[in-house]
């Protein structure tokens, strides 16, 4: 059984299972339905970059945006940043500064989001949510940043965005040449259930059912991110238990089921 | 991952050698050399030449660009013989791997006698550690 299609997104009556590692706790949806069912493709543009923007190098100093959307030489952004809606939609979207974002009480909407760059060279780092930096090495010992030798991806990233939060997002550019730069988004926006069945619940958790799964940057459980997912979900996740304790887990998802009011 | 950068570039006509200023639909400013990100590889797949008159284009490496003199190695060298134009495909690229960043490319050219001569080079970047 596919639980993707061609796009990658989780299909309608596929679950998608949103993994916290700091919490060791999932959410998991089922896809009732995809409401951009057909138009998946989302054409941004220049990455959300203003002309005079300061951004710091990889060198140590500062490099000045030239022009909007261009990322200059050997440099990264100082400060995550939200996706500004494209000026068509602007005015009409639930909040000016940040497309993705929706409130807690549309709680049967969840978007599931992949990001293409252009050029894929650019690289990208999540904040999950904006603030928290959530890349580390060794426990807390490095936190890593955009501009680490590691803890960031190439030119894509995939995500689920829960309501309720900003994620903020952070790019780099390692030529040394200033790039024009492109953002695509490949995205549903799902209307979604949560599953109270302990035995599904405990069977996709555990891998015996199949499941799109997403692991959020989640280093240190925030208490933003617990209150958003309480406000709109009515709990935080199922707990991942060992498959041999199963009665265990059986009886938690009954229990953490009851809170659930998607 | 991997990106295909098409650079171009041109003798300045009036110089019999010199350094090629790269160009690209990417880029928003010419340079003189592009660094190999560290883990990553450049793949150059094509190299298309044209010109008024007897160029060689000379593809270089060196793996530190940020020293004072970065020395630089000779890999590649393409020779138009006369006026015209030759085009250059690779099945299998010319590979140049970024050990530790400060890897990087450049092209030269040299003249008999100075004319206006264009080259277009591609480059691919790249994680993938098949060649």
């Amino acid at each position: 059984m596919y639980v993707t299609d061609e796009y990658g997104l989780a299909r309608v009556n596929a679950f998608l299972v949103a993994y916290l590692p700091a919490s060791e706790k999932a959410l998991v949806f089922r896809i009732r339905a995809r409401a951009n069912e057909g138009y998946e493709r989302l054409a941004y543009g220049p990455l959300p970059l203003t002309s005079g923007q300061t951004l710091y190098t990889f060198e140590g100093g500062t490099a000045t945006v030239p022009a909007d959307g261009v990322i200059p030489a050997r440099s990264y952004t100082s400060d995550s940043l939200l996706w500004k809606p494209p000026a068509s939609i602007a005015a009409s979207v639930y909040d000016s500064t940040d497309m993705w974002y929706i409130p807690t009480d549309w709680n049967e909407r969840l978007f599931h989001i992949k990001l293409t760059l252009t050029p894929k060279t650019l690289r990208t780092q999540l904040e999950f949510p904006k603030g928290t930096k959530q890349v580390a090495f060794q426990r807390d010992k490095i936190i890593l940043s955009i501009n680490s030798d590691f803890g960031f991806k190439y030119g894509e990233l995939e995500t689920i965005q829960f309501p309720g939060l900003h994620y903020g997002w952070y790019f780099a550019n390692e030529l040394n040449a200033p790039l024009y730069t492109y953002a695509e988004f490949t995205y549903a926006e799902n209307i979604i259930e949560i599953p109270k069945e302990p035995q599904l619940i405990f069977d996709i958790l555990t891998g015996k059912y199949p499941a799109h799964w997403i692991t959020l940057p989640c280093r240190t459980y925030e208490d933003k991110i617990k209150t958003a997912l309480e406000k709109t979900y009515g709990f935080d996740g199922y707990k991942i238990y060992n498959p041999a304790r199963k009665e265990e887990a059986l009886k938690d998802y009954a229990e953490t089921a009851r809170k659930v009011i998607v | 991952m991997e990106e295909l950068f098409v650079l171009r570039g041109e003798t300045d006509g009036s110089a019999t050698s010199g350094t090629v200023a790269l160009d690209s639909d990417l880029f928003q400013s010419t340079v003189n050399y592009l660094r190999i990100p560290k883990g990553l590889t450049a793949k150059v797949w094509f190299k298309k030449i044209a010109g008024e008159a007897e160029t060689l284009f000379t593809l270089q490496y060196t793996y530190d660009v940020t020293a004072a003199s970065p020395t630089w190695k000779n890999i590649q060298q393409e020779k138009l013989a006369s006026k015209g134009e030759i085009s250059i495909e690779k099945r299998r690229p010319e590979i140049l791997r970024g050990f530790t960043g400060k890897e990087a490319i450049r092209v030269i050219w040299t003249q008999p006698t100075a004319a206006k001569a264009y080259l277009e080079l591609g480059l691919e970047l790249t994680d993938e550690k098949k060649p």
